[in-house]
């Protein structure tokens, strides 16, 4: 009976037109605003030469590529103190068109390649930083930590090259999560709020014992819905990404990525990603259910989403501000750092489960306070 | 089986909306009848426990009414048919039977019923008024209750929707106990069992309509006035109908006093529900 129950929300939701024709507009806006990012990215001479530059360094990390690379940035550099070029005009012999150009291109990317073959011994003079503190501090848990690090730190290596731009623009794209969370918001909207406005809600509070049930069946759908929803906005983002150039790459450890140098877990990106993801969409999950909380005192969908809009708004305000450092989960990379990640998940899985409670209590109740 | 509601009341704040009503109902169609206000809804209501009575008792077949144990035996049919539109009429009923925790297979039984069958895998947004309204029923009629309640169930639809949901309520008559709620009292023509009228949460009366002719009949007054004089008449009386005659009218009336007309050959339900709320409508 509860999978009849759950087949009906779903019916409910799928054959909503209001919720195809909203889901297709995030699609559409999702990728608008990943092309309008990325537009200096791909586009000009600049980024063809950078591509084609990289065909001949990404992948495995050689003496001979280094080489090269210094030589042609050499080369470039001594054109350019000469004032042997010309911005107006193509020059042949460069891969951007322009001496200037290619001058450009290959100093960012040498300073990214030597960061790749420095890595080793980066890491090396860490632990011997970490060896000092080791033996110096009498604090047994800073003693601890630093242990930890070091074992964490040892051993590591790169050996592959790859431009991770694009990398750093699909990881730091928060866009989608905003996208999701009005699109879980609106499914609450959906599965509470409109079935008040259209007393279709009558038949809950008739069946009474199912009550239970039908509630649990809502909160399924709203958490099956934001995460094939919010998947399916990552999946999109991957895929305009990769058509954009993001094709190698993925499967590198976090700590290719400069700014995660010294990241304590031995992850790689795609992991970190898929992390986040989930990380995010407990996040856009604990809005719904504040939310939803809040739905209790509404009855028409404009009312609902005004306040979505509201709250998205305050939320957004407050965690700017640091406000909302309650939520830190949200943001894996200072979790990580902070190592709360773990914490702040009992933390607001239990905030989660209170506040369900509750507003199962108010569901259950509501119709006897409502009517007339 | 029966009903017995012993002094039922329920207050919203300080407004009465059900003052003290003592009913006994067995198997049979009843008509609500009562203007907008009366308390027809709330009564409906408490009865399949949607909301909660103040004061008094429910009973049923003589076991104390427990909402939450009897849910099953009422089937209630909302005023304004609230449907899931994008959903087709089986995914609806499957819906509901999932609702009801009741097997599937009495979709099709109960399709047939209402005589939408054919209209099984159509979305129930292009169905039309009647049929939606019998869609409402089919759901409230699923699980075969004992007790349906029907809250202004002919409200918006035309004359032949109007009987072929009149002949469905008939034919589900047997062995149940229907209370159809309107302030359309034609509605209850040759259907009703009894009517039960209700003004500003109090009960009038609890007649069937032979017997509420029958004492009715002998305030009622009819005459022929001249088109000079019908405004008079209006004014002065409760006029029930006015029928041209020539240049003439013949009107029908009530009246508490002795008047020195003579008195009506024939009533119907209608100048019934006027002589009850004529007054109500005056104040409007």
């Amino acid at each position: 009976m509860v999978m009849f129950m759950i087949k009906g929300e779903l019916y409910k939701l799928l054959r909503s037109k209001s919720i195809k024709v909203l889901f297709i507009l995030l699609l559409v806006l999702n990728n608008l605003q990943i092309i309008y990012v990325n537009y200096q990215n791909i586009y000009g001479d600049i980024n063809t030469g950078k591509r084609k530059i990289l065909k001949i360094i990404e992948g495995p990390i050689s003496q001979q590529k280094y080489d090269w690379l210094v030589n042609y940035h050499n080369t470039m550099l001594e054109q350019v103190n000469n004032g042997n070029y010309n911005t107006k005009n193509k020059s042949k012999n460069t891969f951007s068109g322009y001496v200037f150009g290619d001058e450009q291109i290959s100093n960012n990317l040498l300073e990214d390649y030597e960061y790749t073959i420095n890595y080793h011994s980066s890491i090396k003079n860490k632990i011997t930083i970490l060896d000092e503190n080791i033996k110096k501090t009498q604090n047994s848990k800073w003693k601890k930590e630093n242990i930890m690090l070091k074992k964490r730190l040892k051993n590591r290596n790169l050996s592959y090259y790859y431009d991770y731009t694009l990398i750093n623009n699909f990881m730091n794209q928060d866009f989608q999560y905003l996208l999701s969370l009005i699109f879980c918001i609106i499914l609450v909207i959906k599965l509470f709020i409109y079935e008040k406005q259209k007393q279709t809600d009558l038949y809950f509070y008739i069946s009474r014992k199912q009550i239970k049930k039908i509630f649990i069946s809502k909160i399924l759908m709203i958490l099956l819905f934001t995460f094939i929803s919010s998947l399916l906005l990552l999946i999109e983002s991957y895929l305009i990404y990769y058509f954009l150039g993001m094709k190698n790459g993925l499967f590198q450890p976090l700590y290719a990525l400069s700014h995660f140098m010294y990241e304590p877990y031995n992850i790689s990106i795609f992991f970190y990603i898929v992390c986040n993801y989930f990380f995010r969409l407990v996040g856009c999950l604990s809005f719904s259910y504040l939310f939803l909380f809040l739905c209790h005192f509404l009855n028409k969908e404009y009312k609902g989403f005004f306040i979505a809009i509201l709250i998205i708004y305050i939320s957004i305000q407050l965690y700017n501000n640091n406000l909302l450092s309650i939520i830190s989960f949200s943001s894996l990379n200072d979790s990580i750092y902070n190592q709360k990640i773990f914490m702040s998940s009992l933390l607001f899985s239990f905030i989660i489960l209170n506040l369900n409670f509750f507003t199962y209590f108010l569901f259950k109740r509501r119709y006897y306070v409502s009517i007339n | 089986m029966n009903i017995y509601i012993n002094d039922l009341s329920k207050y919203y704040k300080n407004k009465k909306a059900l003052d003290h009503i003592t009913l006994h109902l067995s198997s049979g169609i009843y008509g609500l009848i009562g203007p907008n206000g009366a308390g027809k809804t709330t009564f409906l209501s408490i009865l399949c426990g949607l909301i909660k009575n103040d004061s008094g008792t429910i009973e049923i077949d003589e076991v104390k009414f427990l909402s939450d144990d009897f849910y099953h035996v009422f089937g209630y049919v909302p005023q304004s048919p609230a449907l899931y539109v994008d959903l087709t009429c089986n995914e609806f009923l499957e819906y509901i039977c999932a609702l009801k925790s009741i097997d599937k297979n009495q979709i099709d039984h109960t399709l047939k019923l209402v005589n939408l069958y054919d209209q099984k895998y159509i979305k129930i947004k292009k169905l039309s008024g009647g049929m939606k309204q019998r869609l409402s029923i089919a759901q409230a009629i699923i699980n075969d209750p004992q007790i349906l309640l029907l809250d202004e169930p002919t409200t918006g639809l035309d004359p032949i929707e109007r009987l072929r949901l009149k002949n469905l309520l008939r034919n589900l008559s047997k062995n149940k106990i229907i209370i159809i709620s309107t302030h359309i009292i034609q509605d209850m023509d040759h259907l009703a069992k009894s009517l039960i009228f209700f003004k500003n949460g109090q009960l009038l009366d609890f007649k069937s309509p032979q017997e509420l002719i029958l004492s009715l009949k002998q305030f009622f007054y009819e005459t022929i006035v001249s088109k000079n004089d019908l405004q008079k008449y209006i004014e002065t009386y409760h006029v029930s109908s006015i029928v041209p005659i020539n240049d003439d009218y013949k009107i029908k009336f009530f009246s508490h006093k002795d008047e020195l007309f003579p008195h009506c050959k024939e009533i119907n339900l209608e100048d019934i529900y006027l002589y009850y709320y004529g007054d109500v409508y005056d104040k409007r």
